[in-house]
């Protein structure tokens, strides 16, 4: 992929040239310049409205308030004292993917995906927080075609988006924009790394089988040796282990500010732009470990003087089943704005859908009781099992805001 | 009496003997005196006398060994039994005899008797060994022949084998159990949302222990005695000029298990991992050591040999020129062999790095155990029974 030196950066975000690159923007003032809108009138009331909906109480704990107050002020009108210097240093320079045409074409059906990766930048760190800048001056789609962006921070700055061709009336629209949570699960403070199953318990030890009564050749031909009672019962197994918990599962990714900048629309009806935001579902918990299996009992042997068997050892107990581990939450979302002309507002469909827990881990199955069923066969039963994981709970999807008009307060969805 | 007359005494069917079928009979024992009459019927007294004082005494001990000696030399000899003898013997009577009977008893081929088995009467005409032998293994025999044959020699260097049994080896040890992996390091976490300055390091993983030894073989079983026997011969006949050898050997203790593999070394833990905030990260800790294996179980002590038991030869006087007596020791068992030592536990794999930072180093395999020692020989060589011969 091509690259721009951030020495060569533009002054403007009008300066941006042509094609597909990637640069890295050094400061939060350039930022601001490049990435965010021109009209100061739209930051404020971008910054109007930042704060609303955010689910601030997960944010502040992540510190993401530090991450909204910086893009606030790059993408609307925060002020830059907000920024803590320290903090903001460790996620500079600003790791940016530029698309720049005159025109571009979606065809029917295809999906033009713009995320951005860290691949790009050899050595960044896996989850580094990315940036995407599309600006097409004129955007053509066609039924069923979609763009979308994958947890970057993402703008799209369109000039005239215009529809050809026939709708596919079956469908609620023509054209779709999905504004989803990053491939890679959240940070979290506790969830850091992938759930991991439990391991199963180890199976106990068969106890030893009675030893024959051993007999003494002689004159007499073979002569038996005394046994004690114990001589003929079988040992008792050893009980099996318990099964390992499961992890709990990460936290889905998160889906990061969009800033839609859309001036004119062609031949769209009536909700046939549709705009979906989710972020990235939490991840299934560990499955628990099942529990080892208690050893069988020793077998006994039959007193030769009696003919009556000894006792059988009795099993070991199985293991417990380990937990499962919870599943992830659903990732955190982020707000998406849409600058619009109010008369194209009716040709949106807006669609925030919340973020799905991960699926709890399935529990451990206790380890079966060892058995004891060499003179009377019996079911063997098994230890309890495990807990199953709770299921991660569902976050709000994100608060889609509509400025229509500069000059007009914004309204929200 | 010949073996017609043997064998109508006993209930045998000498109309099919004549013919030249066999008969094979168990008879019911119910006195010592019945087992007496079949054992050692027609030993002359100095027989019975030489017996006696030929029987080893080397292993008697209180109880039912002593009873056995007492009653072995009231049926060959002329012991009389104290009354815990008799108290015994009602413990173990009535008990079976096996009788076999025929005109011709053609050896090609080994015929093992024993181990172990019912006190055997065999009673024949004529016995040819033509490459055969018969074995006779931990049991009581009395053999009447009314003629013996060599007419040539098998593999093995004798014709009638009067033997012990080697006792059982040792089981193998039990192997060494198994440790849970050792304690991971404790991992590190941010102090306050999104930063990592000030986080405390996260520790290393830890070090595993070594294994478990291998448990000690099991010792080899004591020797199965060569029991005694009472062999007739009335004549014998070598056109080859080859002799009769008689040979006893008693049970050599059985050799000592294999010592237990040593339990595997423990698997080290692994290094907790760095401060991961989001926005900043310290590096991993280093797992740790993984334990070294285990020593194997020292082998099996080897059992001892016993003594073997009196054999009464009674045997024509003209071809005692023609009669070869040998014997062997009876050797104590081998020591085990040491278990194999037990594998190396794992190395620790490193803590994962938080952002911009790096995993820990994994920790380093432990070593393999080393091998158990060998177990010791058994001590005791068991001598062999003593021959009483007498020509007639």
């Amino acid at each position: 992929m091509q690259r721009i030196e951030p020495c060569d950066l533009p002054d403007s975000s009008e300066g941006w040239p042509y094609g597909t690159f990637i640069t890295e923007i050094p400061t939060f003032q350039q930022a601001r310049e490049l990435l965010g809108p021109s009209n100061y009138e739209i930051r404020n009331q971008k910054s109007k409205y930042y704060f609303d909906i955010l689910p601030s109480k997960a944010r502040n704990r992540l510190r993401l308030s530090k991450h909204d107050q910086a893009e606030e002020y790059m993408f609307a009108n925060g002020a830059i004292e907000n920024i803590d210097p320290a903090g903001a240093k460790r996620h500079l320079p600003l790791h940016v993917k530029v698309i720049k045409y005159k025109t571009f074409k979606i065809d029917r059906g295809t999906v033009l995906d713009v995320t951005s990766s860290v691949d790009y930048w050899p050595g960044l760190d896996a989850k580094e927080e990315l940036y995407t800048y599309v600006y097409i001056e004129k955007l053509i789609v066609e039924a069923e075609a979609k763009l979308i962006v994958h947890g970057n921070v993402f703008v799209l700055n369109c000039d005239e988006i215009v529809f050809e061709g026939e709708s596919d009336e079956s469908k609620s629209w023509d054209f779709e924009i999905r504004i989803l949570g990053t491939h890679h699960p959240a940070y979290g403070r506790i969830r850091n790394f992938r759930a991991i199953n439990g391991k199963n318990g180890l199976n106990g030890l068969k106890g030893s089988d009675a030893s024959e009564i051993k007999s003494t050749p002689s004159i007499f031909g073979p002569i038996i040796e005394e046994c004690s009672e114990s001589d003929l019962n079988g040992e008792n197994g050893t009980d099996g282990s318990e099964g390992e918990h499961g992890t709990h599962g990460q936290n889905g990714g998160m889906s990061m500010l969009a800033d839609l900048r859309i001036r004119k629309l062609s031949n769209f009806g009536k909700g046939r732009l549709r705009i979906f935001g989710q972020a990235s579902a939490g991840y299934t918990g560990g499955n628990g470990g099942d529990g080892g299996n208690g050893g069988n009992g020793g077998k006994p042997v039959v007193n030769p003087k009696t003919k009556e068997y000894g006792a059988q050892g009795k099993g070991g107990n199985g293991g417990v089943g380990g937990n499962g581990g919870h599943g992830g939450n659903g990732g955190l979302s982020s707000n998406i704005f849409i600058e619009i002309p109010k008369g194209y507002v009716e040709c949106l469909e807006l669609d925030s859908q919340d973020s799905k827990g991960g699926k709890g881990g399935e529990k451990g199955e206790g380890g079966l009781h060892g058995a004891s069923d060499f003179l009377e066969k019996s079911i063997q039963e098994r230890a309890n099992s495990g807990k199953p994981g709770r299921n991660g709970r569902s976050r709000p999807g994100p608060a889609i805001m509509i400025l229509s008009n500069a000059f007009e307060p914004a309204t929200s969805v | 009496m010949n073996y017609l007359e043997r064998a109508e005494l006993h209930g045998q069917n000498t109309d099919n003997l004549k013919s030249g079928g066999t008969e094979d009979t168990i008879i019911p024992v119910d006195s010592v005196e019945k087992l007496k009459d079949l054992l050692s019927d027609g030993m002359s007294d100095e027989q019975r006398n030489n017996f006696i004082d030929s029987t080893p005494t080397t292993s008697l001990k209180e109880g039912q060994s002593v009873s056995l000696h007492n009653l072995t030399n009231h049926i060959y000899g002329t012991g009389q039994l104290s009354r815990s003898d008799q108290e015994y013997l009602k413990k173990i009577l009535p008990v079976k005899a096996n009788l076999k009977s025929s005109a011709n008893l053609y050896l090609n081929k080994d015929m093992i008797i024993g181990p172990s088995a019912a006190p055997t009467v065999l009673n024949y005409d004529t016995i040819t060994f033509d490459g055969g032998s018969l074995l006779v293994l931990s049991t009581a025999l009395k053999l009447n022949a009314n003629n013996i044959v060599v007419k040539s020699n098998g593999p093995n260097p004798y014709h009638i084998g009067i033997l012990g049994t080697q006792g059982t080896a040792g089981s193998t040890g039990s192997p060494g159990g198994s440790h849970p992996t050792a304690q991971n390091g404790h991992n590190s976490s941010a102090p306050s949302p999104g930063i990592c300055t000030g986080a405390s390091a996260p520790g290393n993983g830890g070090n595993g222990i070594t294994g478990y030894s291998g448990g000690i073989g099991y010792p080899g079983h004591v020797g199965l005695a060569s029991l005694p026997a009472n062999i007739v011969v009335n004549n014998y006949s070598s056109s080859t000029g080859l002799p009769l050898i008689i040979h006893t050997q008693s049970g050599a203790g059985g050799d000592g298990g294999t010592g237990g593999t040593g339990g595997p070394g423990q698997n080290a833990g692994k290094g907790g991992n760095g401060c991961d905030s989001g926005c900043e990260g310290t590096d991993g800790a280093t797992g740790g050591t993984g334990g070294t294996g285990g020593t194997g179980g020292v082998g099996g002590t080897g059992g001892n040999g016993v003594d073997g038991q009196v054999i009464s030869i009674t045997f024509p006087a003209a071809e005692k020129a023609n009669l070869q007596l040998t014997s062997a020791p009876a050797l104590p068992g081998k020591g085990g062999s040491g278990g194999q030592g037990g594998a190396a536990g794992a190395a620790g794999a490193g803590g994962s790095g938080g952002k911009h930072s790096s995993n820990g180093s994994v920790g380093s395999p432990g070593g393999p155990g080393a091998q158990g020692n060998p177990g010791q020989s058994g001590t005791i060589t068991g001598k062999p029974g003593s021959f009483v011969p007498n020509y007639v």
